[in-house]
């Protein structure tokens, strides 16, 4: 469906995507993640029309789209900030592609209604001024605006960025329901991990302008590839070679000591027993920290020459005192290991 | 709410001795002199007369001024839309200089078009200043989801960026509207007899007392068109969202000229524009170190290059009294001004009454009516002894002019 066959994009000497090499299947919901500056927004404009290629080409459904304008592409984009025009209602925003593209008013009139019932916008609203609506009614109309005109692909430019978290949240669902309704190919960029693990098909994680792994949400957070993706997705602790050598003398896995050994937040458990089988080694340690997070507290235990981050569910028990020695449950089959310590 | 606040500010010692002064320095130089000239022209008597309007009607070149005031605020407003893109200064009046000089016995419409073309770039600021601002306010990603959905240049020129723009095109049409209407300068200097606009006619028939009501008449006139004009300028602001709704909106960027034809011509014209605006900074500088012949002639030469008029301004009095003048009495404003504001708005900030409020808008006064007006007004109340001013006469000194 989509294609970028060795993107690269510099601006004035500046390589924002140095070899992008990605292909999108078509009724994927691809997320391109990565931290800000890493190239992904570029990316995604690269594939919009809004930004030219340096070198390399952007297929489209087989067919070589790099020189073709933005509009002639059947993309439709939601900005990150939504650029909606201000001096326009809802409708007339919603409506401007149609207009534009010489709709007569009747069938403008029923497409505009039709995509606002898809998005929960009502009669009342569409008459409104953009202005005087909420961020996420504003974020439903870039989404109906852009999807009013029936494109192939949806691109979508961390459209949830500017939402408090609550409605963040909500948002997320209904535009995944949206995707799957409707069954378009969509791209959507995000910093937000969380975002990125709940609603895509597959992940491409960016990194300075290169694509650090691509996979499915699993494979991404189980089988970080890199330490980059390992430390950018989810919460880890960087065990040390004294705690990594210990492991070793208690498990059947042997850990290189000489390697970054990463365990993952919720692969750690506090307390003494076997509940997984007598895989996991027990270490001991003293708790230094505690952060109260309501459903869980987040400690960390300091054993051997490594903070371990442990994840615990208190149920309503009192917690941990800082100071308190513990022991941690590690599974060494969990540790993720990269190259060489430094 | 509001007595409590009131009573807040009379415990105050150094609140009622600002607002004692603020209130003396309203009524006397602010409300008294513009009411004052209102009764001098219209009840000089005690009684209302129509005298000023018939002498106004009857005096062809009081008419004949208010006509090419007119003419040359609505020429000017249209002018400077052509001319958005450089900035200029005071000294444009020389180039006017050279094209009057063209002839002693120019054409009227030859003046008007000197005037209107040393106006036209003199006031390019203005539109830079409020039209640059605006259009780096348009939101670049407005554009772009036009441009991803199909809209041409121009359709989003007409539909996306012009609508954003319409609260300060109107704005700056307006400032230069009032600009033209209040000219003085550059009619002064470039128009003579024939081209003769409102303001320089007021100061003439306000130099002899029997005129003095027609001045006052077109001072009210002056004033009454640039209330009106603000008036419009507020309605239109009203009932529309012009800026982005965005909380962080993305920068214009820079558009490649796709058509080497287009590039060429808007180059060409840039750099010419530089020219216009470059040329008469160029030409006062070289012209300062000619002597009286060369600048007279026009001719530049290196024979005609000395520094007696610099010698002659820094050392001469009579010379250097103006620069001195023109200094001291700006600094002085300056200081007066802002040190006394600093009280004032501290107050007017911190007690929000009715009082307080009637008092910010009646400091907007001096904003609002043309300077000709208030100058006029101040000269026709203060030129006889007056309570106001414990008995004091002020036309004539230095103090008013820095009243002003």
């Amino acid at each position: 469906m989509i294609r970028f066959d060795h993107i690269q994009v510099t601006f004035d000497g500046f390589t924002a995507i140095q070899d992008l090499d990605l292909q999108v299947s078509e009724g994927e919901f691809f997320t391109l993640l990565g931290p800000s500056g890493c190239g992904k927004t570029t990316a995604l404009r690269t594939l919009a029309g809004l930004v030219d290629p340096s070198a390399g080409d952007v297929h489209i459904n087989g067919r070589k789209v790099t020189q073709l304008p933005s509009d002639k592409r059947e993309v439709g984009m939601v900005f990150q900030n939504y650029a909606l025009f201000p001096s326009m209602s809802v409708e007339e925003n919603i409506a401007f592609g149609l207009k534009v593209r010489r709709t007569g008013s009747a069938e403008r009139a029923r497409l505009v209604a039709d995509i606002a019932r898809r998005v929960d916008l009502s009669d009342d609203q569409l008459q409104k001024n953009v202005s005087e609506l909420s961020g996420g009614q504003q974020q439903r109309v870039a989404i109906a605006r852009a999807l009013v005109l029936k494109p192939k692909i949806l691109l979508l430019d961390e459209p949830l960025s500017n939402l408090d978290a609550k409605l963040r949240q909500q948002l997320r669902i209904e535009l995944k329901e949206l995707q799957a309704e409707s069954g378009i190919t969509t791209v959507y960029v995000t910093h937000d991990q969380d975002e990125a693990l709940t609603m895509s098909d597959r992940i491409a994680v960016f990194n300075k302008g290169q694509v650090e792994q691509v996979g499915t949400p699993q494979e991404i957070y189980e089988q970080s590839s890199t330490e980059f993706v390992c430390n950018f997705i989810g919460d880890s602790s960087l065990l040390g070679p004294e705690l990594t050598s210990h492991l070793n003398r208690s498990s059947s896995r042997t850990l290189d000591p000489a390697k970054l050994s990463y365990l993952r937040v919720e692969k750690a458990a506090l307390g003494f027993g076997q509940g997984d089988g007598g895989r996991s080694v027990a270490v001991d340690g003293r708790i230094t920290g505690r952060n109260y997070h309501g459903q869980h507290s987040r400690y960390t235990v300091r054993s051997f020459d490594s903070d371990i981050k442990v994840l615990v569910n208190e149920s309503g028990r009192p917690g941990h005192e800082v100071g308190t020695p513990v022991q941690v449950r590690i599974d060494p089959a969990q540790v993720l290991q990269y190259g060489a310590l430094a | 709410m509001s007595r409590s606040i009131g009573g807040k500010m009379l415990r105050s010692p150094l609140v009622v001795v600002t607002m004692v002064i603020l209130t003396w320095f309203t009524a006397a130089f602010l409300l008294w002199p513009n009411l004052n000239l209102l009764v001098e022209t219209f009840f000089p008597s005690g009684q209302f007369s129509g005298r000023a309007v018939e002498k106004l009607l009857s005096s062809d070149r009081a008419m004949k001024s208010l006509g090419n005031s007119f003419l040359l605020a609505v020429v000017l407003a249209v002018t400077l839309f052509v001319m958005t893109f450089a900035t200029t200064t005071n000294h444009l009046l020389f180039l006017g200089n050279a094209i009057r000089a063209a002839g002693p016995q120019a054409h009227p419409l030859r003046r008007f078009f000197a005037v209107l073309f040393v106006m036209t770039f003199a006031t390019t600021t203005n539109h830079l200043l409020f039209l640059g601002n605006a259009i780096r306010d348009v939101d670049y990603q407005t554009i772009e989801a036009a441009r991803n959905m199909g809209a041409s240049a121009w359709t989003i020129l007409r539909r996306v960026v012009l609508p954003v723009l319409k609260p300060t095109l109107f704005a700056v049409t307006i400032l230069s509207f009032l600009t033209g209407l209040g000219a003085l300068s550059a009619p002064q200097v470039l128009g003579g007899e024939e081209f003769q606009t409102i303001t320089p006619m007021i100061l003439t028939f306000a130099n002899t007392s029997t005129s003095r009501d027609i001045a006052a008449l077109l001072a009210i006139i002056l004033g009454v068109a640039t209330i009106a004009m603000l008036a419009v300028m507020t309605r239109l602001e009203r009932g529309g969202t012009y800026y982005s709704v965005t909380k962080v909106s993305a920068p214009l960027q820079k558009q490649r000229i796709a058509s080497p034809l287009a590039n060429a011509v808007v180059h060409a014209a840039a750099y010419l524009l530089f020219l216009i605006y470059a040329s008469p900074l160029v030409l006062i500088l070289l012209y300062s170190f000619m002597d009286g012949a060369a600048i007279s002639t026009g001719v530049l030469t290196l024979e005609r290059f000395t520094l007696e008029n610099y010698a002659r301004v820094l050392s001469q009095e009579s010379a250097l009294r103006p620069f001195i003048v023109s200094i001291v009495y700006s600094g002085l404003a300056a200081v007066i001004t802002v040190g006394g504001l600093l009280f004032v708005t501290r107050i007017l900030q911190k007690y929000r009454t009715r009082i307080t409020g009637t008092f910010e808008y009646l400091l907007h006064i001096p904003w609002i009516l043309p300077a000709a007006m208030i100058a006029l007004g101040l000269v026709m109340t203060y030129d006889r002894p007056n309570p106001l001013l414990g008995g004091l006469v002020l036309s004539g000194t230095t103090v008013i002019l820095l009243v002003s």
